[in-house]
């Protein structure tokens, strides 16, 4: 009896496993399919991209009250890296210089607000970060970015966004995931008519979008 | 047996022709155009998602040039690794970090942190480790994965924690699930799982050598080295030694319990393009482990020999395991182990196991869907040359065991709701089938928000010892036992294995609560509330036989609440506080594990405040109520330490234990046969280098 039981019990678990081995997923399924990014180890990555970012970047001395002005980051709207941001820079002095991070809300339009009273709103949040040294901005709202690009277009201020059309709408450089990995874009022109110099060892790894294609 | 070993091939065999598949398949190649667009949208839409950020892995990228970050791979298509924070089970997680900050220096003592969990010492050399009841030095309710092997005593129940090692810093995570979890990690997973994972041969390159000096833990020596084998595979050797001296007993006399361990291991990890690989081991010897017992002896009432001993103790194992990416779709993983143990206690008993126990799991990614499917074979030899009072009978046993789970995680709502459900389904030789179901639902309605509940049932098998076990309590004289004059008639009063003993099961009900609050507060609440039926039971009084209780259900509940709170980046602050109560219907029928063993109330509070860039003061307190059947006093432990991490390189430690009282009892233990053993007060200091 008992032996009959293991024997069935084996044959059932070779049948499970010739099933479950013989299983390929249908293409269908792969199309929906979602990949998960690993956020904690993103924020990290992201972090340590800006400070990257920093380190080989050049303001010009009229970028900064005088010698001991810290370099200011703003994070435009929401935040997604929290303290992991301010994490990395504790401690660091890229330049010579301590490193502030400070974050600006945008406004949320109120329901007796009238859209000019809400650009307007809007404008004065962004304005409000003008003499930062980055600008991070991790919307996706085009006009928000084209009035930050607006803002520090020919300036002294590094311009952050997400994704591949961040620098469609004027902002310098865009952080992208291809193949898994983290990497950016640039805006070479919008870098080269501002006043700050980025460092060639920084440009060359930018990632060409055009290999996508 | 030789039917079975050919089985054994042809499963070996298939598994093999498993992992090939999807090398073969023409789904590898999925197009990562389309991926990344999706990314992107991914990344757009759901830019956070509120866990607060452990400091080491910002400091990992921190003071990466641009060019290493981009070789960083940030998304993860395995499903498993799963963000703690949207996990819907009471789940803690204790990485390498918080084992500095918590000042132990081997595994079973850095358990403490773990809310919920009771650590209570018995002596030098053993612990008795439980969660939600019935805590004893054969816990046999949790089960415990060390790197994907079991350290379940399959003889007694439980597991015998000096066993359970490892250099801490090499140490990647311990995921403690408090509750069932034996869906995905089978039989014995009834009131919790501890999962020890080291880090990857990758990830810990170079030297490390650790020495230190200390009071109770009088000596800790320990170093590994990890270098490049080939171009995409790494290696590791370690060794660790730690000596450790007596506790004192009840009178403030020191105990013969001083003991050492030594152990030595090896792991390799590779990737090729389409799989990453591990091969590892270790062996733990301990040749002194003081234990005293009072051994009966047949010749007069209640007569007894006062014995102390060294035991012996071996243990060694050796595991592979390999995963392959299917694409984009997920993933199958293989894994082999073979682990031997070998105990001899202080009444002369012999044990000696060999398991081998092969695992395949394939995990697919479907749609809202994702799959995990697992299949499992293990093969036991029990191996015991019993003594005059305790013995096994029959002395030699093999067993067979035979598993397949699945579980779908399935999402609703972009991602708000999700449910999992899944079972586990397992014959084996002792009770034969055994089905384990788990379903689970959990909701965000924010980003920082989870409600999570469950409703699961595990079975804890009987160990061998409930059907084979020969123990002797003691010999007394028939008149004298009766009350009367005495006869000179001496007998023994024995407790004795059943062999149609059944399996324990358990239904579990929990509900917990996640909250991000601020940046800088975190909070977790878990609740449960657990039925207990068929519990294996050692009726008080003489020649008894181990049954399952038939006397009615037994009733757990309690909780846990857990606040991680940084209000600074100087400054850690974690505060937990658990609670436990039981209720079962007749009074008097245990003689071990009862549901009573284990604190009512256990809090504890622990504050890492960086003084100084690299100086680190922790001051850490833990205080457990008194544990009802364990035998342990109420006791408030207080921990302090300085950690200094001088040059990047060098880290010196000093931390004094117990700083509260001379001694306190934590736990007793009925199987020791012997008087309690009191943990005293401790200093030690450590200076670990890396180069």
């Amino acid at each position: 009896m008992h032996k009959r039981r293991i024997r069935q019990f084996a044959t059932t678990f070779i049948a499970c496993l010739c099933l479950l081995c013989c299983w390929p997923p249908s293409s269908s399924c792969a199309a929906q399919e979602k990949p998960k990014v690993n956020e904690t180890l993103l924020k990290g990555v992201k972090s340590a991209f800006l400070s990257n970012f920093v380190k080989y970047t050049t303001w010009p001395k009229e970028a900064f009250e005088n010698e001991k002005s810290p370099i200011i980051i703003t994070v435009i709207g929401k935040d997604p890296l929290g303290n992991a941001l301010d994490r990395t820079f504790k401690d660091k002095k890229p330049h010579g210089r301590k490193v502030e991070v400070q974050r600006v809300e945008l406004p949320v339009r109120q329901k007796d607000m009238t859209k000019k009273e809400y650009e307007a709103a809007v404008q004065k949040a962004i304005e409000s970060t003008q003499s930062s040294h980055l600008i991070y901005y991790t919307g996706d709202q085009r006009d928000i970015r084209r009035k930050i690009s607006d803002m520090s277009r020919d300036g002294t201020t590094i311009t952050v966004g997400e994704s591949k059309s961040a620098t469609a709408d004027g902002l310098m450089l865009g952080l992208v995931i291809v193949e898994k990995k983290l990497r950016f874009i640039a805006d070479f022109d919008a870098i080269k008519a501002s006043q700050i110099k980025v460092s060639s060892r920084l440009l060359e790894v930018a990632h060409d979008p055009e290999e996508d294609e | 047996m030789s039917s079975h070993q050919r089985k054994l091939a042809g499963i070996c065999a298939l598994l093999i022709l498993g992992m090939c598949w999807p090398v073969l398949s023409e789904e590898a190649a999925a197009s990562t155009d389309a991926t990344s667009e999706l990314l992107e949208g991914v990344l757009e839409n759901e830019p956070a998602d509120q866990v607060a950020l452990e400091s080491e892995d910002v400091d990992t990228f921190a003071d990466l040039d641009i060019t290493a970050l981009m070789d960083i791979e940030v998304v993860s298509v395995s499903g498993s690794k799963d963000n703690w924070f949207t996990t819907p089970a009471a789940l803690t997680v204790i990485t390498a970090r918080d084992l500095e900050r918590g000042g132990f220096q081997v595994l079973p003592e850095a358990l403490r942190m773990v809310p919920g969990l009771n650590v209570g010492r018995l002596n030098a050399s053993q612990w008795a480790v439980g969660v939600r009841g019935f805590n004893s030095l054969f816990a046999n309710k949790l089960q415990v994965s060390v790197d994907g092997r079991s350290a379940y005593n399959l003889l007694f129940g439980g597991v015998i924690w000096n066993e359970v090692d490892m250099i801490l810093p090499d140490v990647e995570q311990i995921e403690v699930v408090r509750g069932p979890g034996a869906t995905l990690w089978g039989t014995n997973a009834v009131n919790g799982v501890i999962n020890i994972r080291s880090k990857n041969a990758k990830d810990t390159q170079g030297w490390l050598v650790t020495g230190g000096l200390g009071t109770e833990l009088r000596t800790i020596a320990q170093a590994r080295y990890g270098g490049q084998l080939g171009t995409d595979s790494y290696f590791r050797v370690w060794t660790k030694y730690i000596n450790h001296d007596g506790g004192v007993g009840a009178a403030g006399l020191d105990r013969p319990d001083d003991a050492d361990f030594f152990r030595t291991g090896f792991r390799v990890d590779g990737t090729t393009s389409e799989s990453e690989w591990t091969v590892q081991g270790d062996v733990f010897n301990s040749n002194r482990q003081g234990n005293a017992a009072f051994i009966p002896q047949n010749t007069g009432h209640l007569d007894t020999q006062f014995v102390v001993d060294d035991t012996d103790a071996f243990a060694g194992n050796l595991l592979g395991r390999i995963r392959a990416d299917d694409g984009d779709n997920g993933w199958i993983e293989l894994q082999s182990y073979f682990d031997t143990r070998r105990l001899t206690v202080v009444n002369g008993l012999e044990m000696q196991t060999y398991t081998l126990n092969n695992e395949l799991r394939r995990q697919i990614d479907a749609g809202r869907h994702s799959l995990l499917i697992g299949l499992g074979y293990r093969f036991d030899v029990l191996d015991t040359d019993g003594s005059a009072t305790l013995s096994f009978a029959p002395e030699y046993r093999e067993l067979h065991q035979f598993r397949g789970f699945i579980q779908d995680t399935i999402s609703f709502e972009d991602e708000r709701w999700s449910l999992l459900l899944g079972s586990k389904f397992e014959y084996n030789d002792f009770t034969g089938v055994e089905v384990q179901p788990n379903a689970r639902l959990s909701f965000a309605p924010d980003d920082s928000t989870l409600l999570w509940t469950s409703v699961s049932r595990a079975v804890r098998t009987p160990s061998s010892s409930a059907k084979d076990l020969n123990l002797i309590l003691a010999y007394v004289d028939t008149g004298l036992a009766g009350g009367g004059p005495a006869s000179g008639i001496i007998v023994p009063t024995t407790i004795n294995g059943n062999p149609n003993i059944d399996s324990e099961d358990m239904l579990a009900f929990e509900i917990g609560y996640r909250k991000q609050v601020t940046e800088s507060l975190l909070l977790d609440v878990a609740t449960f509330y657990n039925q207990y039926n068929n519990l294996v039971v050692t009726p008080n009084g003489g020649l008894a036989l181990v049954q399952n209780n038939e006397s009615g259900t037994i009733h757990t509940w309690g909780g846990e609440v857990v606040a991680n709170w940084s209000p600074s980046s100087v400054l850690d602050i974690v505060a937990s506080y658990s609670f436990f109560e039981y209720q079962f219907p007749r009074e008097g029928s245990f003689a071990s594990s009862p549901p009573s063993n284990h604190p009512e109330h256990m809090a504890q509070l622990r504050v890492a405040y960086e003084m100084t860039k690299g100086m680190t003061a922790n001051l850490n307190t833990y205080a457990v109520s008194e544990s009802g059947g364990l035998g342990g006093e109420g006791y408030v432990r207080m921990d302090l330490g300085f950690v200094w991490d001088i040059d990047n390189q060098t880290k010196l430690s000093i931390w004094a234990q117990n700083l509260l009282d001379n001694a306190h009892l934590e736990a007793t233990d009925a199987f020791l046969l012997d008087g309690p053993t009191q943990i005293e007060r401790g200093v030690t200091v450590t200076l670990t280098k890396e180069f």
